[in-house]
């Protein structure tokens, strides 16, 4: 079972980190854009439900994240490293793992990198964890109305934008 | 990463930041991915220039071209401590929908606010002009906020029924992406589903 996670993990990774995943988002203006597209692409729900049923995947998530964090890339180009490090991040906030106070500190000790989105999920995070509570540890439920808001897109179809 | 460029002074002499990101740059390999999926999604006859980070769609829209208004901030790069949540230290930062205020204070007006998904609402009785403003806002999640911006380039309308519009072209900066010839409701799904059309027509 750890096996088959492991290797459905991996495909996410590769998938998640290749160029044209990060094409997704050039067209998004802002943080809200991309939380929304998060929100209904079936790939990040697959990462954020692996997450959330085993405990164990944090690890692999996290040194997955710091694995990422420590390849030598010009850090004022955009890279597709910089997507999937910010969506590794927001996968542990999404899955209500208190772990993601570690990667929150981990990312801001060590801002040795010119992150695009990383560091605009990072302070996502950290402003909806002020504003639904003063201690991860004490709320599971961190950010879950924000959340279901944006929640709220991922139900919308497409609807008739046809030329 | 996002210092302020320079300062522009609306017409009611609100000044407005105007943003530069010129310190990233997009890879190669990225510039190629995101030409041939927006090439694929309005032709290649329909990309006017290819992917340029010097400017966003509202900087297209308002300033030619000059730089970065109405998504990046000064402090967006600066993370905030994840030690102790200092909560003071950006609730008193929250930014002001900078667009809405510049067509406010430009003297702009509302000609037609709807629905994106319902373009039949655009009948014919509508004041729509070459060179109008088309704004994209994203209302599903209980803000009215301004997503996205474009140009009026052509309004073709009806020889049959008089005033009827057939259909409306604008020009718009998808955001890194480049800049595209496109109907003004063919749109991504992150750019919301209210369009208005705003004029400085008297």
């Amino acid at each position: 079972m750890t096996t088959q996670k492991s290797i459905s993990l991996s495909s996410l990774f590769s998938e998640i980190e290749s160029a044209e995943f990060f094409t997704n988002t050039l067209h998004f203006n802002n943080v809200n854009h991309l939380i929304a597209f998060l929100e209904r692409n079936p790939d990040i729900r697959n990462l954020i439900d692996i997450i959330t049923m085993d405990l164990s995947n944090y690890d692999l998530l996290f040194g997955r994240m710091k694995m990422l964090w420590a390849y030598e890339c010009d850090q004022n180009v955009l890279h597709p490293y910089d997507l999937a490090i910010a969506i590794y991040l927001y996968a542990l906030y999404r899955s209500f793992n208190e772990k993601v106070q570690e990667a929150l500190e981990y990312i801001y000790e060590n801002k040795l990198k010119n992150l695009w989105w990383t560091y605009h999920i990072y302070n996502f995070i950290v402003k909806n964890l002020v504003n639904t509570s003063s201690s991860i540890c004490s709320s599971t439920q961190v950010g879950h109305s924000e959340l279901k808001a944006y929640s709220i897109d991922v139900h919308m179809t497409n609807t008739n934008r046809s030329q | 990463m996002s210092a302020v460029r320079f300062t522009i002074k609306l017409r009611n002499g609100q000044a407005i930041n105007v943003y530069d990101s010129s310190e990233i740059r997009i890879s190669d390999a990225l510039m190629n991915c995101v030409t041939k999926k927006y090439q694929e999604k309005y032709g290649r006859e329909n990309q006017r220039k290819s992917s340029d980070i010097e400017y966003n769609c509202h900087g297209l829209t308002f300033i030619s071209k000059l730089g970065w208004i109405g998504c990046l901030t000064e402090d967006e790069q600066k993370l905030i401590s994840p030690y102790g949540f200092q909560k003071v230290a950006f609730e008193e930062k929250e930014e002001p929908d900078v667009i809405a205020e510049i067509l406010i204070g430009n003297g702009l007006h509302l000609t037609r606010r709807i629905d994106n998904s319902k373009i039949e609402q655009l009948t014919g009785d509508e004041d729509i002009g070459i060179g109008d403003i088309v704004i994209y806002k994203d209302i599903r999640n209980k803000r009215e906020e301004v997503e996205h911006s474009a140009v009026v380039i052509e309004v073709k309308k009806s020889e049959v029924e008089v005033g009827k519009i057939l259909y409306v072209r604008v020009l718009s900066k998808l955001a890194w992406a480049g800049e595209y010839f496109h109907m003004f409701c063919n749109v991504p799904d992150e750019y919301g589903n209210i369009v208005e059309f705003w004029t400085d027509r008297k």
